[in-house]
């Protein structure tokens, strides 16, 4: 792909995002539309750390840390909406740095683990807590009411701006050494790359953006309890990513838009919706390994060898 | 202060043990600076641990490594690699899924500042006849053209000691003359230093300017490479090891 059709791909998809955000009235659609864009965000970090062959099971934890920590900045210390979301980040961010730190002497599955330890300590943790409301959660996040009608566009901004954060990470150095890091890292070791670094701030740059996921999320449901940042989040978080496709950038987005859509409408459908999501998540990672868009792309591929035939065969 | 009239490195009774099992025996050997510098011996003999040894991939039990002038703290890449002392590895040391540019470029990121990056991803491509496939991704190239791309990554990162391991282990007579032929290259348009492991022979008599001969972890011979040919020693350690196999 040249570097004007990506340009134009990222302009056209992100302006009809925003457009959306601003034309859309219906109150339930402006709910759908805040998820979709917070679970396209929480996929993307979770699959940043699969670019240097982590999966971070921790996101859970840490989407919960942000949106505990923007609900009390602004429950109880009554910081302003956006200081408050833009800390929850840079909490998230520290404390995940200091997770890393720690914990990524190991890898793969041992790394897994940790994460999906960490997350389900921290769920109890917030239980435990009565100042964060205990088992019951924290309710009344309330946005200031010149946003009401505003949030959807300033949700879909901030994870946009934050996308093309990622996108511009991943195509650059950085990228590179996380790709490195992922297939060979002794050979990134033995060239003076310092990858422990490297891991750290990945994580800890993809935490951010899970913290902020997670203050949105605080402000947009208005209420958060224990039970929202299980395992599970991160769980799901990876069928977006394997769903999209885990080799493409918009990959994890278009998994979130297809899933969040898919379960709404599940929803609507009575009480065996995870029924049918489950199902779906089932069929589309044994037809489609490379997510939806490594198939379109194969299709892609298919079409323009049979065009090729019919133009030989013409001749 | 380190100057090039000093050896390049300097192994000082270096030795390594794996429980009961002593893999290099108090070993020394130095390397003049702009000299490819051979380490061969038959399996078994001690050259991969050596090699790891010297970059920094295992701590040694005894002994030291100089190099241009510092001691380098055993078992520490980072430590080695910044000095300037970079390696290859036997199987594989590129990304398979990056193209050929952005190998390149990988072994820049550390000592090559950034707006020098482009250039010597350029010059490094051209010394090793890299230029036209910059935009193939490496996995998809045959096996010659990827060692190449291995030894292209070193090379961009600027040592001052390039350190092969095996890098024409599983090549055909062709792949091997080009290796051969770049590597001369490198040192005629660099100046830099090499060490080079390998089982290849005839590539090694006909490539170095001095070879060391390592037998069941220890030092048996060292000299040109018409001295090593003529060395009974290493005849004998040669033979014995092919009875053997």
């Amino acid at each position: 792909m040249d570097k004007r059709f990506t340009l134009g791909l990222w302009l056209v998809l992100g302006g009809a995002a925003l457009l959306l955000s601003l034309l859309i009235q219906d109150f339930y659609l402006r709910s759908i539309l805040n998820l979709m864009a917070i679970s396209a965000l929480l996929a993307t970090s979770l699959r940043f750390v699969m670019l240097m062959g982590e999966l971070n099971f921790a996101l859970a934890a840490f989407t919960g840390l942000g949106a505990y920590s923007a609900g009390y900045l602004s429950t109880v210390l009554g910081l302003p909406f956006g200081f408050a979301i833009l800390l929850a980040g840079l909490i998230t961010a520290a404390v995940s740095a200091l997770f890393g730190a720690i914990t990524l002497r190991a890898k793969g599955p041992y790394f897994l683990l940790i994460g999906f330890a960490f997350s389900e300590a921290m769920r109890v943790a917030y239980s435990k807590i009565d100042a964060v409301g205990g088992t019951s959660g924290m309710v009344g996040i309330y946005p200031p009411r010149a946003f009401d009608d505003w949030l959807p566009f300033v949700v879909v901004g901030t994870v946009l701006l934050l996308l093309i954060a990622f996108y511009l990470v991943e195509k650059s150095d950085f990228g590179r050494i996380l790709f490195a890091i992922r297939e060979n890292e002794d050979v990134a070791r033995s060239v003076g790359i310092r990858t422990y670094l490297y891991k750290v701030i990945a994580i800890s740059g993809a935490c951010f953006a899970a913290g902020l996921a997670g203050g949105l999320h605080a402000f947009v449901n208005q209420v958060i309890s224990p039970g929202d940042f299980g395992y599970l989040l991160a769980a799901f978080a990876l069928a977006y990513v394997k769903i999209g496709g885990e080799d493409f950038f918009l990959g994890p987005i278009v998994g979130a838009v297809l899933l969040v859509a898919l379960s709404s409408y599940a929803l609507g459908l009575g009480g065996d919706e995870h029924f049918l999501y489950g199902g779906a998540i089932i069929i589309a990672v044994l037809l489609m390994p490379k997510g939806v868009l490594g198939m379109l792309g194969k299709l892609r591929l298919k079409a323009a060898v049979s065009n090729d035939k019919v133009s030989a065969d013409v001749h | 202060m380190y100057t090039d009239t000093q050896p390049l490195l300097r192994v000082e009774g270096i030795s390594r043990r794996f429980g009961g099992l002593m893999a290099v025996k108090n070993l020394n050997l130095e390397l003049r600076p702009g000299e490819i510098f051979g380490l061969i011996g038959p399996n078994g003999a001690g050259k991969s641990t050596t090699f790891n040894l010297i970059s920094g991939f295992m701590s040694p039990t005894a002994g030291k490594v100089i190099f241009a002038g510092e001691k380098l703290p055993g078992g520490k890449v980072g430590e080695a690699s910044k000095a300037g002392l970079v390696r290859t590895f036997q199987h594989g040391s590129y990304v398979r899924s990056m193209s050929v540019g952005d190998n390149i470029r990988l072994g820049t990121l550390a000592r090559v500042a950034p707006a020098r990056r482009a250039d010597k991803v350029r010059e490094t491509a051209a010394v090793l006849g890299l230029t036209e496939i910059l935009d193939e991704l490496a996995g998809n190239l045959p096996h010659g053209l990827q060692r190449l791309v291995s030894i292209a990554i070193a090379i961009a990162a600027a040592p001052k000691l390039l350190c092969l391991d095996e890098p024409l282990t599983g090549l055909n007579e062709t792949e091997v003359a080009t290796v051969l032929r770049v590597l001369d290259g490198y040192r005629q348009s660099m100046g830099r230093a090499i060490l080079l492991v390998e089982h290849n022979m005839k590539a090694v008599m006909k490539i170095c300017d001095r070879i060391h001969v390592l037998h069941h972890g220890e030092f048996l011979a060292a000299g040109t490479p018409l001295e090593i040919q003529s060395n009974k020693a290493v005849i004998e350690a040669y033979l014995g090891s092919a009875h053997a196999t």
